[in-house]
């Protein structure tokens, strides 16, 4: 699978209509395509980083299919109306790692909106250090993956996909983590990881040589996505 | 009142190190000119910006009083201390600001910012780049401070404006605290939910960091 991710900067004030249109208009032409799977739409909650910000995630089954999709869509009338509704957009196109949850769960894309649950995420765009990718990589299966979910304080991976050649304005992960566990969160966020944590030795120290940046959004699923 | 707002990247390694040359060597120093406080030390957790980012707010009474603390930085007894903690980080955005006169959090002046322990807390500082004139949203952060419902997730504590106001890029900064763990745990327990108290400039756009003060921050 390939992965087209796109973050849509929005005129202040617009998120309601853009999410309409991105629901009844632009999912249909995507699913349309052969191969092509409008997977999940997500906006900002009242805390994040970002707000006026939507996330949409379209899946592809093979380079095929995103090809038929670019060439039929590049100079589309539904491509330039979904431009002229942002003001800016980060477009990644991603694969899934090999350890992947999403991948390692079968997880399946419905062919159009599902009504649900919102569901609260920390989203990550993780640049690891300069010659480290792969370290990088090895210590999110070795290390991470290995960590109960009481460790990673009730936030529990979802995806973890990095940017193939030519996918991104640098070489970047992203992982999506699913907040499970509301009282851990807090405890995660209100309070100081204790020092002996983050000594020498420890898994958390080893693991920034390969990153210490990420730019993280609290998002929420739209109770319409497909994939919630 | 001014204030110098300084957003650091810090090295991942030299997160500990960094909040301690800030603790002990940096942030007591500061007091020694009469015209400068350190004023707030808080780190960004995960979720609530960049990776390893921190905010410093140091007060500082006017411009002479920038001077004498520019001088110190420099070439002074600071600048030493300056040119370790900035070996820490990766970046470093420095912006001077006015204070709204009405900002609970500066209303006893500069004196009462005292570095001292406390328990850590939550806050979350909104930027906000406005169309209109700088003032009348400042203005409009101050209506709703003054009627704000007591049980908001969040009650504004502060607000400042660049000291060149529209001169400058026009962003006004709120500073906002969370009352508890427990509103802290309300408010994410319902994502499609609006947080309480926070405050609105219809139009603009805006910047979030959730924030988490140190222990020993003044700002607590």
């Amino acid at each position: 699978m390939l992965y087209l991710h796109q973050i849509h900067e929005l005129p202040p004030g617009t998120e309601v209509t853009f999410e309409e249109f991105a629901r009844d208009e632009w999912l249909p032409v995507v699913n349309a395509h052969e191969g092509a799977h409008f997977a999940w739409f997500g906006t900002s909650t009242s805390a994040a980083r970002f707000a006026d910000e939507a996330i949409t995630i379209i899946a592809f089954d093979d380079m095929p299919a995103l090809d038929r999709f670019a060439t039929k869509e590049r100079e589309s009338a539904i491509s330039r109306a979904l431009g002229d509704r942002r003001d800016r957009v980060q477009t990644r196109l991603l694969q899934p790692i090999d350890y992947d949850p999403w991948t390692a769960a079968g997880t399946t894309i419905p062919d159009g909106p599902r009504d649900g649950e919102s569901v609260a995420y920390m989203h990550d765009f993780v640049p690891p250090v300069t010659g480290q990718m792969r370290g990088y990589i090895d210590m999110m299966r070795e290390r991470y993956m290995a960590l109960s979910s009481q460790e990673l304080s009730g936030v529990v991976l979802r995806t973890s996909w990095q940017t193939v050649s030519g996918g991104g304005r640098m070489p970047e992960m992203f992982n999506l983590s699913e907040i499970r566990d509301v009282d851990a969160l807090v405890a995660l966020i209100a309070h100081e990881v204790p020092r002996e944590y983050k000594q020498m030795g420890t898994w958390m120290w080893e693991a920034l040589a390969t990153r210490d940046q990420w730019t993280t959004r609290l998002a929420r699923s739209a109770t319409w996505s497909p994939v919630k | 009142m001014l204030l110098i707002q300084d957003v650091h990247i810090v090295i991942g390694r030299e997160e500990l190190p960094l909040d301690d040359a800030y603790q002990n060597m940096f942030a007591p120093r500061i007091a020694d000119d009469p015209g400068t406080r350190f004023a707030a030390f808080f780190w960004a957790p995960h979720g609530g910006g960049e990776g390893y980012e921190a905010v410093t707010l140091t007060a500082v009474a006017d411009l002479d009083a920038l001077a004498r603390h520019q001088e110190r930085l420099a070439t002074g007894d600071l600048a030493d201390s300056w040119l370790e903690l900035e070996a820490k980080q990766r970046q470093l955005q420095s912006s001077l600001h006015v204070v709204a006169e009405w900002s609970p959090f500066a209303a006893g002046g500069l004196q009462t910012f005292d570095i001292g322990e406390h328990p850590t807390a939550m806050f979350r500082l909104d930027s906000f780049t406005v169309d209109g004139p700088v003032a009348d949203a400042v203005a409009a952060v101050e209506s709703q401070y003054r009627n704000a419902p007591e049980d908001a997730t969040v009650s504004i504590i502060g607000c400042w404006s660049p000291f060149l106001g529209d001169l400058d890029e026009p962003v006004v900064s709120v500073l906002s605290r969370v009352p508890s763990d427990d509103a802290l745990r309300a408010a994410f327990a319902e994502p499609t939910k609006p947080w309480s108290g926070v405050p609105e400039l219809p139009g603009a756009r805006r910047l979030t960091r959730l924030l988490r003060s140190a222990t020993w921050s003044p700002v607590a």
